[in-house]
């Protein structure tokens, strides 16, 4: 913590009436606000059934959470197996119960349940919704300065939808089949029959139901994102002066929109196939003693259209991160982001060439040869966007004054991942690499570092980061850099080795690797990694005792903790529904101007005109926030709309 | 400074150490009491009780002595340097150690490709490690030494420094070039290994099922038997037509073997569900669908034997494994491969003997179905048990040969693209 930021947050706390002073006596205080707002408010309307963007994001991010602590024990459990695939895991028994054997080994339809819902909670409940969810949410109507989102009841419908859909796939984990066990991917026919396997069962019924109530709420979530961005920026937030975070947050909306309902339909049409004797995935089938009726469908046409969401999806899930590292980089290196515009170009470039890259997941599924000529040049064309975008951040930090904040720690942590995992993506665009690659370990090292593990830096930068606008305390900046260094030292070496074993070919989603010569000889890398894993395990939870006891005891937090440009910073500390008390500030600049000649203080906040640049300058956390262009201060009224 | 926290902090220290000291014998009558049966629940119930209060207890004296603001211990730290040092040294350490440990497990990695387009592959991954390993230091470098050098000063001010757009040209461009070549020679080599195979491959077809692999031969005529996946059952694995006459001198063989220096056709097929043929040395994978025969064609280039004397290893032995995941025993699909010369390869070839089974058409074997559908960590166990049953060897060498040159010509014609 820079010893500036420091002082401003004891001038605040220790003046608290200074953060409100500008908004007059008859409503400095946000309950009051909230009276005014809504007088019919009760506890069931304000944080259940609330229709308040930021409600509807701490929803988010709780629920996220809670389905990340799900998906990480999961990944303990089997990295136990892989680690020491033969000793006693009798204790386990209470907790899995049958699916530990009576000699203590546990089941490897198991191993797979665990490995499928591990990737399913992760990407989709954790990454996308714990994520997206979250952070769209809460910053879209603060950075934009619109009082809410378009449609208030829409979203929270979307998060109801998700609470559902979450509580089905979490239940889906305790039935006597199983939970879906055929990958996140769940590719026909496996998942289509229930001779297959056992989680083939009522567990994939559970998933597949779980899915529709997810894509329903993550459409309803994005067009109201999309909405909210085109129509509700306050006056002067041009398109071109939003924030990257909106940026990031718009596009990965419209990704979402275009690609879920593919999803959808391929759900659909293996509800169809699993339950009414459709034939669209199915052709050909001798299983258990019997060989079935359908005829003429194709397990292709599956990976098709899953792929066509799932590999947008990737980048549903990164794009938010990368516009929250774009903000954080910016505010903690006092320096603008570096190449605004091609910023923006890289990711729109991101955005559509992902709707085109899909079937490289594909290349030896034995679809025809030339579509592999063409995916792979569109896929490697994706990091060219990909590398601007890394040599930005780069270029920001170049000459910045940069304060190692726990978000700017966790941001910079993601850059690293970016590059170190987004390299191995060039081996695997290249459809004759993926020969010997594909499904190997090498494709976990892969997108656990460039997918996963930078997400999820992500995700940490975007909660430590916008914590004390969230609750309006402040989280233990200490215990957060033990959060970040054991993750950071856990991530590397969980995912590093992986590549590894890739190089010498072991197959992912292998129970045990005692079956294969070329698999052998790992057994100390697969201990080592297990025991990085559990170490990086007891790092979240720091992070977690930090959050929820931030929550309730944090230190309160000043107005603007990061000295930030950004609106969300001129609302008060806990702004109520409808976020400023009074008019909505009106912007006159882009959100980077940090350290800009002619000014005394290292930020400027988008609000400020050029002609009261002076008048803020001299003591920017009273300064007023509303001004017109001609650096008039504007008397504040109390009316909202 | 003690005063300050005392109260608080003593009493927390207290209880972490008294419940540590608790759950330690807990521990130890946890793991005697292993048939205890309900004694046993409840010492779990409180073993697991007794592990979060010491959880919490410790995050709670941990943040009490991190964020004592009015007597901080460590108030003298200055933060700001020190995780710009660690982040120094953490990014010097570990590129040191990814290197390091890139040469170090070498011997882990897989030999030298054992075909002729996997040669290529190597090269060309060589290649891309080569590139992406200059990209990853390079970026790396600069991230270190931005984190030291620009950390945060009071008497600094940062470079107000918005665009470049000749700099930010040069980086677009940059990797464009690279990734230009880069797609070139992987397009070039995707080219080759998807081209049509040649008309004289040796033919193997390998369905996948759970959770093994049958192998067949086209056998004396060189030509695959018709099979229709409703005439399946336990003593006709693949649903050979007997009507067709050409599947009747087809072989099933438990393992694959493939001459040396001959392109080697894997016809592929999948009998329930996904299956993937995953041949590791020689860089070969295709997925095995139901419904959509697939292939892939390659040269095997060193034979067994030769692996064994340059590996130095006796047992070594290729392996077919699977991919992609197909229920419980995925991890458990294995064949040995075992690569020969042509001269091995036909003395092997005939010595195996027809799938078909005249006198048991009809009648229903006592099977082992239940055995080969079932979970067996010893694929090669049930493999034998399955292949090489009928000891029928009618066609004499001379009729092989005949059928041989009639069955290349009709090859040509069937030879049909990896396409659906």
């Amino acid at each position: 913590m820079s010893s500036e930021t420091l002082d401003v947050r004891e001038q605040v706390s220790a003046h608290p009436e200074a953060l409100h002073g500008h908004h007059g006596e008859d409503h400095g205080h946000d309950h009051h606000e909230d009276e005014f707002e809504l007088p019919e408010v009760n506890f069931i309307k304000k944080y259940i059934f609330s229709t308040d963007h930021k409600v509807i994001a701490k929803q988010f991010l709780i629920t996220g959470i809670l389905m990340a602590v799900v998906g990480i024990v999961l990944s303990m459990l089997f990295r136990i197996q892989l680690a020491w695939p033969d000793h006693n895991m009798s204790y386990l028994k209470p907790l899995l119960g049958n699916w530990i054997s009576e000699t203590g080994q546990m089941d490897p339809e198991f191993y797979l349940a665990m490995v499928t819902m591990h990737g399913t909670i992760m990407v989709f409940f954790v990454l996308t919704a714990g994520l997206s969810g979250t952070f769209s949410n809460f910053l879209i109507p603060l950075q934009l300065g619109a009082r809410d989102m378009a449609s208030g009841f829409i979203n929270m419908l979307s998060y109801w939808f998700f609470f559902l859909s979450t509580v089905i796939m979490f239940s889906s984990l305790f039935i006597s089949t199983g939970p879906a066990s055929g990958g996140w991917v769940i590719y026909p026919p496996l998942s289509a029959l229930p001779q297959a396997m056992s989680g083939s069962g009522l567990g994939m019924t559970m998933w597949l139901m779980s899915m529709a109530f997810f894509i329903v709420s993550s459409l309803l979530g994005a067009l109201n994102y999309i909405a909210t961005v085109l129509n509700m920026r306050t006056r002067g937030m041009s398109m071109t002066r939003m924030p990257l975070t909106m940026w990031a947050f718009f596009l990965t909306a419209v990704i979402g929109t275009l690609s879920f309902p593919v999803l959808f339909s391929a759900a659909l049409l293996l509800i169809f196939d699993r339950s009414f004797g459709t034939s669209f995935y199915l052709s050909d089938i001798y299983i258990a003693g019997k060989a079935l009726e359908n005829s003429g469908g194709s397990p292709i046409l599956f990976q098709h259209l899953f792929w066509f969401l799932g590999h947008p999806e990737v980048y549903i899930v990164l794009l938010p991160a990368l516009g929250m590292t774009s903000e954080i980089i910016s505010t903690n290196s006092r320096k603008p982001i570096f190449g605004y515009r091609a910023m923006i170009g890289s990711l729109l470039g991101i955005a559509f060439l992902s709707f085109i890259v899909w079937a490289h997941h594909m290349f030896v599924t034995g679809m025809n040869p030339f579509l592999g000529t063409v995916f792979m040049l569109l896929t490697l064309i994706i990091a060219v966007p990909s590398a601007v975008k890394t040599f930005n951040y780069l270029a920001t930090m170049w000459m910045g004054n940069i304060r190692f904040t726990n978000a700017m720690l966790f941001s910079i942590g993601l850059v690293s991942l970016f590059i170190t995992g987004g390299v191995t993506g060039i081996f695997l665009g290249n459809a004759a690499l993926d020969i010997p690659l594909h499904d190997t370990y090498f494709v976990t090292a892969h997108f656990h570092l460039v997918m996963g593990s930078a997400s999820a830096f992500g995700f940490f930068a975007g909660v430590y980061h916008w914590f004390p606008k969230m609750f309006g305390k402040m989280m233990s900046e200490r215990l957060g850099y033990i959060h970040f260094w054991m993750t950071f030292i856990s991530v590397y070496c969980v995912f590093f080795p992986m590549h590894f074993m890739g190089m010498a070919g072991v197959p992912r989603r292998y129970y045990a690797a005692s079956t294969f010569d070329f698999t052998q000889g790992f057994s100390d890398m697969n201990a080592f990694i297990t025991i990085a894993a559990l170490f990086g395990f007891v790092g979240q939870l720091s992070f977690l005792y930090n959050f929820f006891y931030s929550i309730f005891k944090g230190e309160t937090a000043p107005q603007n903790p990061w000295n930030s440009n950004t609106l969300e910073w001129t609302t008060p500390v806990n702004p109520g529904h409808g976020n400023w008390p009074g008019e909505i500030p009106s912007v006159y600049r882009w959100p980077y101007d940090y350290s800009k000649p002619g000014v005394n203080n290292d930020y400027l906040p988008q609000h400020v005109p050029d002609a009261a640049i002076s008048k803020w300058d001299a003591n920017p956390a009273q300064a007023a926030l509303l001004y017109d262009e001609n650096g008039t201060e504007l008397k504040d009224t109390p009316a909202h709309h | 400074m003690n005063q300050h926290f005392s109260p608080g902090l003593n009493m927390k220290l207290k209880a972490l150490a008294v419940s540590c000291a608790l759950s330690l014998p807990l521990l130890a009558s946890a793991a005697e009491a292993d048939s205890g049966g309900g004694s046993m629940d409840l010492l779990m119930t409180g073993l697991k009780v007794l592990l979060l209060v010491t959880v919490v207890l410790s995050l709670n004296i941990l943040r009490m002595v991190l964020n004592l603001r009015s007597t901080d211990p460590l108030q003298n730290i200055n933060f700001n340097n020190l995780n710009s040092n660690i982040m120094v040294g953490f990014i010097f350490v570990g590129l040191a150690l990814g290197i390091y440990f890139s040469f170090y497990f070498q011997p882990l990695y897989l030999p030298e490709a054992s075909s002729i387009h996997g040669m290529e592959i190597d090269k060309m991954f060589n290649l891309t490690l080569i590139v992406t390993g200059i990209v990853v230091v390079i970026t790396h470098l600069f991230l270190l030494y931005f984190v030291y050098k620009y950390r945060w000063s009071d008497n600094r001010r940062a470079l107000y420094y918005p665009d470049n757009n000749k700099l930010e040209m040069m980086w677009t461009i940059a990797p464009a070039i690279v990734l230009t070549v880069l797609v070139l020679d992987g397009t070039k080599n995707w080219n080759a290994i998807m081209q049509p195979p040649p008309a004289d491959a040796i033919e193997i077809e390998l369905t996948g099922k759970q959770f093994a692999w049958n192998i067949r031969y086209a056998g004396a005529d060189n030509e695959f038997g018709k099979t229709n996946f409703r005439k399946i059952s336990a003593e006709n694995e693949l649903g050979f037509d007997w009507e067709d006459a050409a599947g009747k001198d087809d072989v099933m063989p438990g393992e694959i073997y493939m001459p040396v220096n001959k392109s080697v056709l894997l016809k592929i097929r999948a009998r329930d569900v996904l299956h993937s043929v995953y041949l590791p040395h020689f860089r070969v994978k295709m997925d095995a669908v139901p419904g959509m025969p697939t292939q892939f064609c390659f040269t095997p280039i060193k034979t067994t034997k030769e692996m064994r004397a340059k590996l130095g290893n006796e047992n070594f032995n290729y392996e077919l494994a699977c991919t992609e995941v197909c229920g419980r025993g995925h991890f458990s699909m294995k064949r040995t491969v075992v690569v020969v010369t042509e001269e091995e390869y036909n003395e092997w070839l005939r010595k195996q003997k027809p799938y078909f089974k005249p006198a048991e058409t009809t009648e229903s074997v006592a099977s082992d179905a239940l055995a080969t559908d079932s979970l067996s960590t010893q694929p090669d166990a049930f493999s034998k048990s399955d292949t090489q049953a009928a000891p029928d060897e009618k066609t004499s060498k001379a009729k092989k040969d005949k059928l041989a040159v009639a069955g290349k010509l009709k090859k040509q014609a069937n030879s049909l693209l990896t396409s659906n």
